[in-house]
């Protein structure tokens, strides 16, 4: 199960200084990932704080499904929300299965169906029960950590799960891996997740859609192809980055812009589901225009262009 | 006298008087845990009592014991109160301080992912604050605990016994066997205590460090 979250003209203020978060709007469809990202500072950890009242509002609301959370008690509300911070947030005295357990245990579920939860969730995020069960934090390597962080925030099956930089205490290599993990997990649960990084890189591989924050305000609230496309101005253009046609290509599968004619017979051939940048690194290795596409169809170098620009 | 001559007239007032060391001890203890981890505590939540508590806590703890003592009889007289009173206090210090930086250093992150789960204070400092400072607060009273043992033979200046009565004992009467009887005696508690202590807060500490 998963709930819409929508921002209803959102402000948060703190006396003296101007509004953490300005008049924000948005919706995030259930069951899709929003990447909330920016500069430090731009709101963006205060707008996830929201959610689960961490901070309240100064204005404005936030409705989950049909339920405004400010009417909703707080305790019942944050157990029905997963919530993930860096890996600091698991708690060291406790065993990895006693960390997946606390919402359950909060709720009151019975030793049977907590264990059985908690073997389900470690076999989920790629964690085998039997050797990760009994262990502690501290013995687990960073992605582990973070696996496990995943896992407890989804005890309860919640409908919403909030990720607060998840991902900023790994390395380059572990992060990806566990993104792509973040990804496949989302596959099988459907959940709303809203993931707050300042990685745009991060935010274009794990959003459907992204929303980019300055200064408190709501830039760009976009797919990520449109972002990358059509960065609304200079700002998100820098946060971007100078590549960020090549991340368009990256993000943009074969399957997506070819046409179905047939491709010339003596071209390399490349996946339906290799990204734009694969093919067009093979256009320049081979020196051909055209690639024909695995199962049929082909990519021709106007293809690219036409998805450049959209 | 040798060692062995004393120890077979006097092995069973030896015997009592480690007895009563170790129910003052005990006793000393508990109250010195009790008011440590409060005050600590209340340190820790209330920031303002810091200037308020710590310098009177710092004056007692700078102050010799003897004068303690003397300076408590006129209120507590000649006995076990007058004795236990004035000594405790040297063992507050050590836990005060660990309780309370205990408690400051552990991560804000972790105690607002408690809040986030939907913990309430009381879960909060039930499953996660206390589990994580119990080793620091241990270690305090480790230290209290091997200054206790020995600042209790002090209780024979007033008449109470304790280990320390052989000391004295020793003293006045120029007599170097009860003297090592009594200080050897306290050594070994000293060592006891410190060890078992270690052992717990190891035990504490074997999932977070």
């Amino acid at each position: 199960m998963a709930l819409r979250v929508d921002f209803r003209d959102v402000t948060k203020a703190f006396p003296g200084t101007p509004p953490a978060v300005d008049r924000l709007s948005l919706t995030v469809e259930a069951g899709t990932i929003l990447a909330l990202v920016g500069p430090s500072g731009c709101g963006k950890t205060t707008t996830l704080k929201m959610v689960n009242r961490l901070i309240e509002p100064s204005g404005g609301d936030i409705v989950l499904g049909d339920a405004p959370v400010s009417q909703m008690p707080v305790k019942d509300l944050r157990r029905m929300i997963g919530y993930v911070i860096q890996y600091v947030g698991l708690f060291p005295h406790m065993s990895v299965a006693e960390n997946i357990a606390i919402v359950p245990r909060l709720l009151g579920w019975n030793r049977a169906r907590i264990d059985a939860r908690v073997d389900e969730l470690l076999t989920l995020v790629g964690l085998a029960p039997e050797t990760h069960r009994d262990r502690y934090p501290r013995s687990l390597s960073g992605g582990q950590q973070q696996r496990v962080g995943v896992a407890r925030a989804l005890a309860a099956d919640p409908p919403v799960l909030l990720m607060d930089e998840p991902f900023g205490a790994l390395d380059p290599i572990t992060r990806v891996r566990v993104q792509d993990e973040l990804l496949s997990i989302q596959r099988k649960v459907r959940k709303t997740i809203l993931i707050v990084t300042h990685d745009m890189d991060e935010a274009i591989r794990l959003g459907d859609k992204v929303a980019v924050m300055r200064a408190g305000r709501l830039v760009q609230h976009a797919s990520p192809v449109d972002i990358l496309r059509h960065p609304r101005d200079a700002f998100v253009a820098e946060l971007i980055g100078h590549d960020r046609l090549v991340k368009l290509l990256s993000t943009l599968s074969v399957g997506s812009v070819m046409s179905a004619d047939a491709a010339p017979a003596d071209v390399p051939a490349v996946a339906r589901t290799a990204s734009l940048e694969a093919a067009f690194l093979r256009m320049l290795d081979t020196g051909r225009d055209v690639l024909a596409v695995e199962g049929g169809g082909s990519l021709h170098i106007r293809d690219l262009l036409c998805a450049s620009t959209g | 006298m040798s060692f062995a001559d004393y120890i077979d007239i006097f092995g069973d007032n030896i015997l009592h008087l480690l007895e009563q060391h170790v129910i003052l001890f005990a006793i000393a203890l508990a109250a010195a845990i009790a008011i440590g981890v409060t005050l600590g505590l209340l340190v820790y939540r209330f920031k303002t009592l810091d200037t308020l508590i710590v310098p009177v806590v710092n004056v007692l703890q700078a102050c010799p014991e003897i004068v303690l003592l003397a300076l408590a009889i006129p209120f507590l007289g000649i006995g076990i109160s007058g004795a236990l009173i004035p000594l405790f206090v040297k063992g507050v210090l050590p836990i005060l301080r660990n309780t309370a930086s205990g408690f400051a250093s552990i991560d804000p992150r972790l105690l607002e992912a408690a809040r986030g789960m939907g913990m309430s204070p009381a879960q909060i400092l039930l499953r996660v604050e206390v589990p994580a400072v119990l080793p620091v607060v241990i270690a305090g009273v480790r230290i209290s605990a091997v200054m206790l043992v020995s600042v209790l033979t002090l209780t024979a200046y007033i008449g109470v016994d304790s280990l320390g009565t052989l000391i004295l004992q020793g003293i006045s009467r120029m007599d170097a066997t009860p003297l090592l009887i009594g200080s050897g005696l306290t050594a070994l508690l000293a060592i006891t205590v410190n060890y078992l202590l270690f052992g717990l807060e190891r035990l504490a500490s074997r999932r977070v460090s």
